[in-house]
């Protein structure tokens, strides 16, 4: 009986000592495929606070904290890849206990890879929106074939932006106050799957958020920015058309700037061979050069700018979006207005390419619609890669 | 108030303090225990991995490694928030902190986080939060939030920290300021005891003037250098160490952990408005570690700021106007004076603030006679005494930019004027060599703000006056090529940059701006040349990358391969240089996904904490010289010329 008694007393013992941290993964639930921001709850039972619980995602630290509650939100993507989650602390006396979640992938069954070309479409007759047309409104030509329009929306299709903003020192004062009003305008009328990154520019970087769906991230991005340094639209354009290509979505650039480039290291020629590949449109919401601002610079004379510029508008156009040019600087909140609401009112024609040559070629497209006196604009084509 | 005060443990800090000999014991912080490890919400989270910076309410962070020989260091971190900043409908506020530490990877290996709630912030000086890290040896980013939970208000500041390796000579350092009415709330009691040092406490940006008496903290490991003498290097945002001055160590007291601490004053050097670092070191050149870099901040005197139509604003602008012009050359002639004794921004001030009043109260024709009066006592001064003419060219040079900002156009325009019309007086009438190599540096000044506001043509005319006086002046030699750069003259940028570089054979800049000239004039191979040394050899970082950036971009068109191994050979000196990053992507582009491309480019986004651009450097001014002795001989000349002119007109 004794023996009993002392051999339950150490199973106890061990058991309780085994069990002195218990971590468990309370959000999200298993089997989930988990893709974008993801919230990680885990529940930790304790006989005395513990040391530390920490998250690992995919192997890399996503934050410790030291008190409950255990909540943290990571940013996993936009691939349907499998994910490893792991939670683990140590207990007071610093042994170790942790609790993995492993997420499923998504499998693709099919070999075979064709894939949806979506093209944006804006339609207007004097500049007001047409947003009463149907499919059978719409033809398609893909290099001159005639193409099957497949998927047809209208409305509500979430989009990811970049706003790409100049904060150089040609903004200082009020256009600045501008351009920030204007800005908040766009943050204020995202729909809640819409994503947006902040990217706020000059001779380099100055502030950037991450692609989010929290307005007041990105509002927070706005707060205390100065403008200071050089001008590089070359450069930050190329950086966000890049970030948006590894995004899925209908892809937006808001570029407010007045377009003259004095820094960058990339020519505008580069920025439209990425261009080219993308399905991104980009707005330039256009500020008038100030007054007296010099046309060259030690990299660009004249002549070279004014080639630039020209081949900005090009980039532009070609991708179905718009040039805005502001008079004033106040008119940026109204002009931003206008691009949500055009963005909100887009046609959506997705067509499978007749010819998929995966060759790299350019396809030229064309889309007209039957009624006359109509503007249609989108993107003029696409790379077959 | 939520939290727990200790008087005791101030009070006893207080005397330990007058023991030591620091200002005279008046009341301290009221110090408000706190409790760590609060999780911090969702979006704050967000907020602080996003490593931004701003926010509607201004905090001020201090990090302060201490020095250890374990083998983790202990991190004291004080958010100090600004009162001011919080919304005024806010009366009682209810703040939540947090701090992570992030390595260069974005990954986070430290947190935490405090709430702190006050009843009231009435007759409250100020606010603190003082927690503790640990960190293993390495380069962080603190990355710090303060958010009130009410109004919204949120605070972000992010700082660079690095945590040294075990080392027993280290020191940490950081400037105090009183402490009576402040509150502050410590998640850590030993915070306290090594932050503040009774009645004084830690300053995360404390303002200070020139010739204040400042004190400082000093942590070091007991024993270490107990007799060694330190000195305060002044430094600028750049690292430019501006002035050394003796520091006054009193003897330390233990402060547990192996540390003692000492207090530390120091005269402050005299300084124009701006923020500075200030570091402890060993004094008397003697090798040894500096502490980091505190922070503080010179205010800004009366200098009457100017409205975006071109007026001076209703504080600055109290002048008089003249009734007659001949009163209105002698307005000119009267601040003459402060121009000799070496106060350039009074007598500044003022010229501005006379020409303003007189651009808008007359009309055109006054103005072109006060223009001539003006100019007729410029040129009877150059007839008189050339040598004072330098000092009238930093008296007119800053006004370019002052006009050029505010767009007062036709005041822009005749400042240019003016001083072209003193180069011209300076390049025919100095005959001293010790003269002429004076003006020939306050005309690089001058010729380097006409370039900046754009004036290309007339930048290139005064730098070409300042190298008839001294031909090898390297700034007036960089600006002028830079200014033949600008107008597409690369064979006249050539030509003065072999000039140069034939007399500086190591100024880096010279042989840089020179290659890419000659690459323009159809030179390449001379030109690669000259920036495949520089890449590798280049002391300046932005000299450094700009050459493996144009190496590459010759190289591309024919021979890509090796454009890409330029690249790579740049980002192994300059690992995640953002230029450099940007052409190695859009050279990889067609070979690589766009997931692949988005990684590689990630650490652009971080580029603001690198500093300026190489090309926005190298498409600025060259740096204009600190013309203390221009500065000098020339108003020495011109308290001579007033002397001598005292009774005529």
């Amino acid at each position: 009986m004794k023996l009993a008694i002392r051999l339950a007393l150490a199973l106890w013992l061990a058991t309780a000592a085994a069990v002195a941290l218990e971590i468990r993964i309370m959000v999200p639930p298993a089997g989930e495929v988990l893709l974008g921001e993801v919230e990680v709850v885990a529940e930790v039972i304790a006989e005395r606070p513990p040391r530390f619980i920490e998250l690992i995602v995919d192997g890399q630290s996503a934050g410790r904290l030291d008190r409950g509650p255990y909540r943290w939100i990571v940013d996993l993507g936009d691939r349907t890849a499998p994910h490893s989650l792991e939670v683990r602390g140590e207990d007071a006396e610093g042994r170790p206990s942790s609790s993995v979640l492993e997420s499923p992938g998504v499998r693709v069954d099919s070999e075979i890879e064709v894939e949806l070309v979506p093209l944006y479409v804006t339609v207007t007759r004097d500049g007001a929106a047409i947003e009463t047309l149907e499919r059978g409104d719409f033809t398609l030509l893909d290099d001159g074939r005639r193409e099957k329009i497949v998927t047809f929306e209208r409305g509500d299709v979430p989009l990811t932006a970049v706003l790409l903003l100049d904060v150089s020192e040609s903004m200082q004062g009020r256009q600045l106050d501008g351009a920030l009003a204007g800005v908040r305008a766009f943050i204020d009328g995202m729909q809640s799957l819409d994503q947006a990154m902040l990217l706020l520019f000059s001779d380099q970087v100055q502030r950037a958020t991450p692609f989010t769906g929290f307005p007041e991230l990105l509002r927070a991005g706005l707060e205390g920015v100065t403008a200071e340094g050089g001008t590089a639209v070359n450069d930050h354009l190329y950086l966000a058309l890049e970030l948006l290509a590894a995004r899925r979505g209908r892809r937006v650039i808001v570029l407010l700037s007045d377009g003259l480039d004095s820094a960058s290291v990339l020519a505008m020629k580069d920025v439209l061979s990425t261009g080219r590949r993308g399905s991104t449109l980009i707005y330039w919401l256009r500020l008038p050069l100030t007054a007296g601002q010099s046309f060259s610079s030690a990299w660009r004379g004249a002549s070279e700018h004014r080639r630039e510029m020209a081949d900005l508008e090009r980039a532009v156009r070609r991708s179905g979006g718009q040039i805005v040019t502001l008079g004033r600087i106040d008119e940026a909140l109204v002009a931003f207005e206008r691009i949500l609401a055009e963005l909100r009112g887009q046609y959506v024609l997705g067509y499978y390419p007749t010819v998929d040559r995966d060759d790299g070629s350019w396809h030229r497209v064309r889309v007209r619609v039957a009624q006359p006196g109509l503007e249609v604009r989108y993107r003029d084509g696409y790379v077959d890669d | 108030m939520k939290g727990r005060s200790v008087p005791v443990l101030v009070a006893a800090l207080g005397l330990a303090l007058q023991a030591l000999g620091g200002p005279a014991a008046e009341s301290g912080p009221e110090v408000m225990r706190l409790e760590a490890g609060r999780a911090v919400s969702v979006s704050s989270a967000a907020l602080l991995m996003s490593g931004m910076s701003g926010g509607g309410l201004a905090v001020w962070p201090l990090a302060v490694a201490l020095p250890s020989l374990g083998a983790e260091g202990r991190i004291l971190v004080l958010l100090e928030v600004d009162l001011t900043s919080l919304p005024a409908a806010v009366e009682a506020p209810q703040l939540e902190a947090a701090v992570y530490a992030l390595t260069a990877s974005g990954e986070v290996v430290a947190t935490t986080a405090v709430e702190f709630d006050l009843d009231s912030v009435a007759a409250v000086a100020g606010l603190q939060i003082a927690v503790g890290l640990t960190l293993p040896p390495g380069s962080y980013t603190l990355q710090t939030m303060v958010r009130e939970r009410v109004s919204g208000a949120i605070g972000l500041a992010g700082r660079m920290l690095e945590v040294p390796s075990a080392d027993p000579a280290g020191l940490a350092a950081w400037l105090l300021q009183p402490g009576a009415s402040w509150i502050v709330g410590v998640a850590d009691p030993a915070v306290v005891e090594e932050l503040h040092a009774g009645p004084q406490i830690a300053a995360a940006r404390p303002v200070l003037r020139s010739g204040d008496v400042a004190f400082a903290r000093l942590l070091r490991l007991a024993g270490v250098g107990d007799r060694q003498r330190l000195e305060a290097r002044i430094v600028s945002s750049d690292g430019t160490v501006l002035a050394s001055v003796p520091a006054t160590i009193a003897p330390g007291e233990p402060v547990g952990n192996g540390l003692q601490a000492h207090s530390v004053s120091l005269v402050v050097p005299d300084l124009p408005p701006g923020t500075y670092g200030l570091r402890l070191a060993p004094a008397g050149g003697v090798s040894g570690r500096e502490s980091a870099e505190a922070t503080f901040v010179v205010p800004v005197g009366s200098t009457g700021g100017m409205t975006a139509e071109g007026g001076p604003d209703t504080e600055g602008a109290r002048v008089a106007l003249p009734r007659s012009l001949r009163r209105v050359a002698a307005g000119y002639r009267d601040l003459l004076p402060s121009v000799a004794a070496g106060d350039l921004a009074a007598a500044c001030d003022r010229l501005r603030a006379l020409e303003l009043a007189i651009r808008r109260g007359f009309g055109s024709g006054e103005l072109r006679r006060f223009i001539r009066a003006e100019q007729d006592l410029i040129a009877r001064i150059a007839r008189e005494a050339p040598a004072a003419l330098p000092a009238l060219l930093l008296l007119h040079t800053p006004l370019l930019e002052q006009y050029h900002a505010a767009g007062a156009a036709v005041l822009e325009g005749y400042t240019v004027t003016t001083l072209e019309r003193l180069a011209r007086s300076l390049a025919r009438r100095l005959e001293v060599p010790e003269d002429q190599r004076a003006a020939a540096r306050a005309l690089s000044i001058a010729g380097a703000t006409l370039q900046r506001t754009g004036w290309h043509d007339a930048s290139a005319r005064v730098f070409a006056s300042a190298l008839a006086l001294d031909g090898v002046t390297q700034v007036a030699l960089l600006g002028a090529a830079a200014s033949r750069e600008k107008a597409e003259d690369y064979s006249a940028a050539v030509a003065l940059l072999r000039t140069l570089v034939a007399a500086e054979p190591d100024a880096e800049e010279g042989r840089l701006r020179l290659a890419l000239n000659l690459a323009r004039i159809g030179k390449p191979a001379r030109a690669n040349e000259i920036l495949r040394t520089l890449g590798g050899e280049a002391e300046t970082e932005w000299i450094s990358v700009l050459a493996f950036q144009e190496l590459a971009r010759q190289e591309r068109p024919e021979t890509p391969m090796q454009a890409e191994a330029v690249l790579r050979q740049g980002l192994a000196r300059w690992p995640e240089e953002p230029g450099l990053l940007l052409q190695l992507a859009q050279l990889l582009e067609p070979e690589q996904t766009a997931d692949a491309t988005a990684a590689l480019l990630q650490p652009v986004l971080r580029a603001s904490r690198r500093g300026p651009s190489p090309r926005y450097h190298y498409n600025r001014w060259p740096r204009p010289p600190d013309d203390e002795r221009g500065a000098s001989a020339g108003q020495l000349a011109l308290a001579r010329w007033l002397e001598r002119s005292k009774g005529t007109q």
